[in-house]
C-alpha cells in the first residue's frame, strides 16, 4: 500500500524537528549537565558563560516559575538540579544563544565546583542500603513454600541482563513558539500530553495555554516515551522567558550520555521440576537498576513481573522485584518494557534445569506451555491461548526435529564452527498494565469536497500507525483511501492523550476511529434516507463510496450525501472516546485482568559460531506469530523484523560500560554497536498464524509493536548451545550481552 | 568567507560560505536541502549520505570547501520532478521505509551501487549499505528492494 | 563545531603544498579524506584545537595514482580506500593489501579516506599498516628542500608519533612486487563487520620451497603497541618444516614474543589465546591454498 507518509520519506521531503525551518530570531539551546555522579553543588558561575558571545539566557532550576519537577508516576524528578546531583548527566542549566555552536561554546564557560558524595552503580548494593524508588513488588500464585517438597528437581542460579540504547535515529529535540498567551512546543515526544502537563507545571501556566503538536518521530522504541519531555519543557522554559522561539536539538553524543535505556537487570531464581519436566514452582527475585528516579520504573518492574513466567503455566510462584535507586540516568521504556528481562530469567532457568536433568530446553518448554482458560501469576486466565498452537506450527512448517538434527551433524563433522539453535516461545499481554491509561479519543473531519481529516492520540514513529489509521478509517466510511489524511498529534485538538506505548497505538486510536466514523455514518445514512424519501436509514448502507438501499444501487455517492449533509446544517465532524472494556488490576492484591488479549508466538533461532574468533552470524529466525487479522501485512512484517533484529542485539552486540565514576565509556556509535546489515539474520520466515481472527482488536487485528521484540531472546541459548558444543564442560554464565569478546572468555578461560 | 561553485543536483550553484562548515550543514542550512539528514555526526551511521561525483560518501565528514567544482546529489535529486525512481518505488512497495530517517541516505548508497554494478550480487548489495544504520526494518525488506530494482534495470 | 574559522588551501600540485608547509606554523594540519580531521575538529579534539589551517591534498596529481616504478608498486599517498579496491595491480599483486583496504569502514569512508591517512598518525588502529610492513613497503617524504624515502617500520615511531617533520609530507607509499612464490593472508578481528576500529591485525606472507619455510614474515597491528614484524618469530621460523606441530609452536612462541613487547598489557584477558589461535589458523589457511 502507498503510504503518502512514505513516499515523503523516499523523496527526502519529510520534515523531522532539525529540518522545520525556524522561524527568524529563533535562538538554540545546549544543555549544561553534571560531569559526575552524585555530589553537592557547591558553585555554579554563569558570569563568563553569560558574556560569551551571542548568548541570550541561561536557565536553572531559579528561574523556573512553576514548579521544577518533571516526574510523572513519582514525581521525584527535577528539571534541573537543584542542590544536588546525582547521575553523570544530570541536566543543571540550559544555555541559549543566537547558533548551536555559540550555546556549546558558552556551556564552556560555565565554571561548576561539587563536592563528591559515595555513588551507587550496583543494583543490588542499593538494595541492601534500602535505596528503592518504590516499596518492593510481589506477584504470588498458588502455595510456593509447600510446592518445593513436591519437586524432583530444585535448580538455582542468577542471571544478568544488560541496558540497551535506543538510538532512533533521530535524536532528540524540540522547537517551542511563545504565543498570545502560553507557548506552542513542536516536540519529538511519544506522550504529546505528557509534555503538556509537564511544560503547564514548570511555567506555571493552566494546560489550556499549552499546545504540543507532533508530526512524526524519526524513531522512538519507547525511549521518546517520558523522556522527550525534559527537553521539550527546557526550550518551553527559555522560549517564554525571552519571549522567542527556541530550538534544542540533542547531538548524539549527548542523546546517549544524557537520556535512559533499557533497565539493567540482576535476577536470582529457584526453578522446581518434577522428573518429567513439569515446573511445579518458580521463585524469583528482580533487583532492576532503575537509575537516580522513577521515571517509568515503577511500571517496567510491574511488567517484568507479569511476564517472569512467559508462555509457561506455573502453578506456584512467587515473583519479587526490586526498583533500585542508582546514580545513573534514570532507565525509562524501551520496546518490551520489563518483559523482555523477565522472560530472560524465566528461559534462564529452563535452560538450566534441561542441562542439570539431562533433558531438552524444548522438552521442557513444550510440557509446560500455557493452555486455555490456565490462570497467570496476576489472576488472569489465558483466553484464545495459542501458545501450544504457535510452538507446535513451528516445528510443522519448519521442522524444528531436522534443525537440531543438522546441527549435531554439522557439528560431529565441524571442529572450529559450531552451529547453535534454540526455540523462544513468547506470551506478551496486550494492554497499558496502568488501566487508566488504555484510553484514547478520534476527532473526524469530513470536509465539503469529500475529502476527511483523521485525528487521535496515536504518534506517528515509524510503525505504521498512520496507515493503519487511514486504513481502519477508509473501511469503516468505506472510502477510497485516497481521500483521508491523518494529522499530526495535536494536544489542541486531542486531549489527555496516553502516550503511543504498549504497542496500543493502533488498537486504542483505531476503535476511536471506528466509533467516530460510525457516528458519521449514521449521520449520512439519515440524509441518504431523506433523498431517497425512505424511512428506515438502517437499509442503507455505504460500499465502496456508492450508496444502496435495501442492497439496491441508489443514485447517491458518498461525496453526494457530503455534500447534502452540509446542506441540511447536519455536522460532519466526530468525536469519539474510547476505553478498553473489562481490564482491571489491584495494585495491593496484585490480582486482576490488566490485558485486553495476549500475544502468542513461537521462534527458532540459528546460529553460527567461529569458535577461534568469538563471531557469529545468525542463519536464520523462522517464525509462526498470531498476528490476528493483520490490517496491513507489509507494515506488519517489517515489525517482526525490525523487533527480531533490535532483540537479537540486545542479546549479543550491545552493550553498554560505564566506568567505575558512572561515566558511559560507550557514548558513540563507534563503541555501541546496533545491528547493521551484516548483523542482521541471513533469513527470517515469518508464518502468521491462521484462522486467529482478534475479537479485541480493531478489524480484529492484534498489535505488534513489541512482542517481535522477544524473539531476540532466543539468540542467548542459540549461543550457548553453541559454544557448549566446542567446550562440553564450559562453565555458562547467564550475562547478556554475549559479545564476541564474552564468548571468547567462555571458549578459552581456565 | 569563500565562493563555492559546485554542480548540485545537476544544476551548477555559487553559493558564499564558511569554508570550514560541513557539507552537511552546507546543504542542510544554506541550500536548504533537509533530506540529507544527522544522524551522528561522526561517520558512522550513513543518514547523511550523499553522492560526490557518483560515489556514496558522509557528507558529515566533508567540509564545503572541498566541493569545489564537484558534482553532489542528494536525495531531492533522484526523482524526477514528481516521478519517482524505480528504487525509490521499490523501497515503498516492500515495506523499506519505516520512520524514514535513514531512508535518503540508504536510497543514495544503493543509488550508488546500481550505478557502478547493475547486476550486484547479494553480498554486494550488503556492501553497499554496510554503512547505512537502520533501527527499524531489521534491513531484510531493503535489501529486496534493491534486489527487485537491480532485476527490472536488468530487464530494461 | 568551531566558530573560529578555519582557513583550508588547495594546492594544485606538489611543490605549491610544499611551499606551504615550508612557511608551516604548529596550526596547519592537512586534510585528505576527513574521516578523521572533521571528527576531530567536530568532537573538539585536542589536536585540532588551535589549527587555522588545512591543507587539502585530494588534487594533487603527484600523490594520487597507483603505478610500476622501478619493480615497486607505486600507490599515492592520497588513494583512497576505494581507489586502491578497484585496481588491478593491487588485486593480483598485493593481494593483502587488497584484503586489508575492504575491511576499513563503510563505502562511504572508503570513498574519502585515504591509504597514507590511515598510518600517517600511527593510531594503533590502522588497518593498513600489519600489511605494509610484511610487504616491506617504503615511504617517500618529501619537504621542499628534502626528499627521502624510508622503511615504513622506521617511520612509525611509537604511537602516535611517526618520522614525520612538520614540514614534510607522505607523497608515496612503494611496494616491492613480491615474488609469485610468496603466499600469505591477513586477518583482522573488529567489533562490527562495517565501520570497526580495529582490536587485532595480523598479516603473514610466507615463501616455501619444498615444505621449508624460506622466508616468511610476520606483522601484527592493535595488539603490540605499534604496528611491527615480529622478527624474532620470522628467524626462528626461518628453515623449518612447514607441518601442523611447527605451526602449534610458532603459534605459542608468538604469544611469547608479543608477552615480551607488550608487557602483557591487554585490553581484555582473552586477546593472547585468541591471537594465538588466530595466527596458527591464519597459517593453516596459507598453507592449504598453497597445495
Amino acid at each position: 500500500m502507498r503510504n503518502y507518509d512514505s513516499i515523503q520519506h523516499v523523496r527526502g521531503d519529510s520534515l523531522f524537528i532539525d529540518d522545520i525551518t525556524p522561524p527568524q530570531g529563533t535562538l538554540y539551546g545546549y544543555v549544561y549537565y553534571s560531569p559526575i555522579a552524585h555530589g553537592k553543588i557547591l558553585q555554579l558561575d554563569f558570569s563568563e558563560a553569560l558574556k560569551s558571545t551571542g548568548v541570550k539566557g541561561i536557565f536553572s532550576a531559579k528561574d523556573i516559575p512553576g514548579v521544577n519537577q518533571i516526574g510523572g508516576i513519582i514525581q521525584d524528578e527535577n528539571l534541573f538540579a537543584e542542590d544536588s546531583v546525582h547521575f553523570v548527566g544530570h541536566p543543571i542549566a540550559f544555555i541559549v544563544a543566537d547558533t548551536q555552536l555559540h550555546a556549546h561554546e558558552a556551556a564552556k564557560k560555565i565554571k561548576s565546583i561539587y563536592e563528591k558524595l559515595p555513588a551507587i552503580f550496583d543494583p543490588r548494593q542499593a538494595a541492601a542500603e534500602n535505596k528503592l524508588i518504590i516499596p518492593h513488588r510481589k506477584f504470588e500464585l498458588g502455595n510456593i513454600d509447600s510446592a518445593w517438597s513436591e519437586c524432583e528437581y530444585i535448580i538455582e542460579g542468577s542471571v544478568e541482563s544488560g541496558g540497551q540504547e535506543h538510538i532512533y535515529l533521530e535524536t532528540q529535540g524540540s522547537i517551542a513558539f511563545p504565543t498570545e498567551s502560553g507557548i506552542k512546543i513542536i516536540s519529538a515526544t511519544q506522550g504529546p500530553t505528557a509534555v503538556q502537563r509537564t511544560a503547564a507545571k514548570i511555567l506555571n501556566l493552566p494546560m489550556n495555554r499549552i499546545e504540543v503538536d507532533v508530526q512524526r518521530l524519526g524513531g522512538g522504541f519507547g525511549g521518546k516515551e517520558d523522556q522527550a519531555t525534559a527537553w521539550a519543557c527546557m526550550a518551553a522554559l527559555a522560549a517564554y522567558k525571552l519571549n522567542t522561539p527556541v530550538k534544542l536539538v540533542l547531538p548524539r553524543q549527548e542523546d546517549i550520555r544524557l537520556t535512559g535505556k533499557r533497565h539493567p537487570y540482576s535476577s536470582d531464581y529457584k526453578i522446581g521440576l518434577t522428573k518429567d519436566g513439569k515446573i511445579l514452582a518458580y521463585e524469583v527475585t528482580f533487583y532492576q537498576n532503575a537509575g537516580a528516579t522513577a521515571d517509568l520504573s515503577p511500571a517496567i518492574l510491574d511488567r517484568t513481573l507479569f511476564h517472569c513466567t512467559n508462555s509457561y503455566f506455573i502453578p506456584n510462584v512467587r515473583a519479587t522485584g526490586l526498583s533500585c535507586k542508582t546514580n545513573l540516568p534514570p532507565f525509562t521504556a524501551f520496546r518490551g518494557f520489563g518483559g523482555p528481562q523477565g522472560m530472560f530469567v524465566i528461559e534462564t532457568a529452563i535452560y538450566k534445569a534441561a542441562l542439570v536433568m539431562g533433558m531438552e530446553p524444548a522438552e521442557i518448554q513444550r510440557k509446560n506451555l500455557l493452555n486455555e482458560g490456565d490462570e497467570l501469576p496476576y489472576g488472569q486466565k489465558t483466553f484464545n491461548c495459542n501458545a501450544i498452537r504457535c510452538f507446535d506450527e513451528l516445528d510443522h512448517k519448519f521442522s524444528v526435529k531436522n534443525i537440531f538434527q543438522e546441527i549435531e551433524e554439522f557439528n560431529m563433522k565441524n571442529k572450529l564452527v559450531k552451529k547453535g539453535a534454540a526455540i523462544m516461545p513468547i506470551c506478551f499481554g496486550i494492554s497499558f498494565t496502568t488501566t487508566f491509561l488504555n484510553q484514547a479519543s478520534a476527532l473526524v473531519h469530513i470536509y465539503t469536497d469529500g475529502s476527511i481529516r483523521v485525528n487521535t492520540a496515536a504518534v506517528e514513529m515509524g510503525q505504521g500507525v498512520n496507515a493503519k489509521l487511514k486504513r481502519i478509517a477508509a473501511r469503516t466510511l468505506s472510502v477510497n483511501e485516497s481521500r483521508i489524511k491523518v494529522d499530526t498529534t495535536n494536544t489542541s485538538r486531542i486531549s489527555n492523550t496516553s502516550p503511543t506505548a504498549a504497542s496500543k497505538g493502533t488498537d486504542l486510536n483505531g476503535f476511536a476511529v471506528i466509533d467516530a466514523c460510525n457516528i458519521l455514518i449514521e449521520r449520512i445514512k439519515k440524509v441518504a434516507a431523506e433523498e431517497l424519501g425512505k424511512d428506515d436509514a438502517s437499509k442503507i448502507s455505504i460500499i465502496d463510496e456508492n450508496v444502496f438501499y435495501e442492497n439496491e444501487p441508489t443514485i447517491l455517492t458518498f461525496i453526494d450525501l457530503v455534500k447534502k449533509a452540509y446542506l441540511k446544517r447536519i455536522s460532519l465532524t466526530a468525536q469519539a472516546h474510547h476505553s478498553t472494556p473489562n481490564i482491571f488490576f489491584d495494585l495491593k492484591s496484585n490480582k486482576g485482568n490488566p490485558f485486553a488479549y495476549h500475544i502468542y508466538g513461537s521462534a527458532i533461532i540459528q546460529v553460527t559460531l567461529d569458535c577461534l574468533r568469538g563471531i557469529y552470524e545468525f542463519d536464520s529466525v523462522k517464525v509462526v506469530h498470531d498476528f490476528g487479522e493483520s490490517i496491513d501485512q507489509i507494515i506488519d512484517i517489517g515489525q517482526m523484523e525490525g523487533g527480531i533484529v533490535q532483540g537479537l542485539g540486545w542479546m549479543t552486540i550491545e552493550e553498554l560500560i560505564w566506568n567505575g565514576e558512572g561515566k558511559l565509556l560507550t557514548d558513540a556509535l563507534s563503541t555501541y554497536k546496533i545491528p547493521d546489515i551484516h548483523f542482521a539474520p541471513k533469513e527470517i520466515k515469518i508464518h502468521a498464524l491462521e484462522n486467529s481472527p482478534n475479537d479485541f482488536g480493531p478489524l480484529r487485528s492484534k498489535a505488534i509493536g513489541e512482542p517481535p521484540f522477544m524473539y531476540g531472546i532466543g539468540a542467548y541459548f542459540a549461543l550457548t548451545n553453541a559454544m557448549r558444543a566446542f567446550r562440553p564442560n564450559m562453565k555458562i554464565k547467564y550475562d547478556a550481552p554475549l559479545t564476541p569478546e564474552k564468548i571468547l572468555l567462555n571458549l578459552y578461560n581456565k | 568567507m569563500i565562493t563555492l561553485k559546485f554542480i548540485l543536483n545537476g544544476k551548477e550553484v555559487s553559493i558564499t560560505t564558511e569554508p570550514h562548515i560541513r557539507l552537511l550543514d552546507l546543504l542542510r542550512d544554506k541550500f536548504d536541502l533537509t533530506g540529507t539528514k544527522e544522524g551522528c555526526g561522526v561517520g558512522e551511521c550513513g543518514a547523511c549520505t550523499v553522492l560526490m561525483n557518483g560515489r556514496a560518501v558522509n557528507s558529515c565528514l566533508a567540509l564545503a570547501a572541498q566541493v569545489e567544482g564537484y558534482e553532489i546529489v542528494t536525495i531531492e535529486g533522484i526523482s524526477n520532478g514528481d516521478v519517482l525512481s524505480p528504487l525509490q518505488k521499490n523501497f515503498l512497495l516492500h515495506g523499506a521505509v519505516q520512520c524514514g530517517f535513514c531512508t535518503p541516505g540508504m536510497v543514495l548508497s544503493a543509488a550508488a551501487l546500481l550505478d557502478q554494478t547493475p547486476n550486484p550480487t547479494e553480498e554486494e548489495i550488503k556492501d553497499a549499505i554496510a554503512g547505512n544504520l537502520c533501527r527499524c526494518t531489521g534491513y531484510k525488506q531493503i535489501v529486496d528492494a534493491i534486489k527487485e530494482t537491480a532485476k527490472e534495470l536488468q530487464v530494461k | 563545531m568551531r566558530s573560529t574559522t578555519i582557513e583550508i588551501l588547495f594546492p594544485r600540485n606538489l611543490s605549491e603544498a610544499l611551499s606551504i608547509f615550508s612557511d608551516a606554523k604548529e596550526n596547519l594540519k592537512i586534510i585528505a579524506g576527513g574521516t578523521d580531521v572533521v571528527t576531530g575538529i567536530q568532537q573538539e579534539s585536542k589536536r585540532f584545537i588551535d589549527t587555522e589551517v588545512l591543507v587539502d591534498i585530494n588534487r594533487i596529481p603527484e600523490i594520487k595514482g597507483i603505478e610500476v616504478r622501478k619493480k615497486k608498486i607505486s600507490v599515492g599517498a592520497a588513494e583512497t580506500f576505494s581507489d586502491i579496491l578497484r585496481n588491478n595491480l593491487i588485486q593480483n599483486e598485493l593481494p593483502l593489501l587488497w584484503k586489508a583496504c575492504s575491511s576499513i569502514g563503510s563505502v562511504q569512508i572508503r570513498n574519502r579516506a585515504t591509504i597514507a591517512g590511515n598510518f600517517v598518525n600511527n593510531a594503533p588502529c590502522a588497518d593498513t599498516v600489519p600489511v605494509l610492513l610484511v610487504y616491506n613497503a617504503t615511504v617517500e617524504i618529501e619537504s621542499l628542500s628534502s626528499k627521502r624515502e624510508i622503511s615504513l617500520q622506521e617511520f612509525l615511531q611509537g604511537p602516535y608519533k611517526t618520522q614525520l617533520n612538520v614540514n614534510e609530507i607522505v607523497t608515496r607509499i612503494n611496494i616491492p612486487i613480491p615474488s609469485k612464490t610468496f603466499v600469505g593472508d591477513f586477518y583482522k578481528l573488529g567489533r562490527r563487520r562495517a565501520v570497526s576500529i580495529s582490536r587485532i591485525t595480523l598479516a603473514v606472507l610466507m615463501d616455501m620451497r619444498g615444505g621449508i619455510i624460506d622466508e616468511i614474515r610476520i606483522a601484527s597491528g592493535a595488539v603490540t603497541p605499534i604496528g611491527a614484524r615480529l622478527t624474532g618469530l620470522e628467524k626462528f621460523a626461518e628453515g623449518k618444516e612447514v607441518n601442523d606441530r611447527f605451526f602449534k609452536t610458532l603459534a605459542s612462541k608468538m604469544g611469547e614474543e608479543i608477552i615480551k613487547i607488550t608487557g602483557l598489557r591487554w585490553s581484555s584477558e582473552y586477546k593472547l589465546p585468541v591471537v594465538q589461535q588466530m595466527f596458527y589458523q591464519l597459517l593453516k589457511s596459507i598453507e592449504q591454498r598453497s597445495l
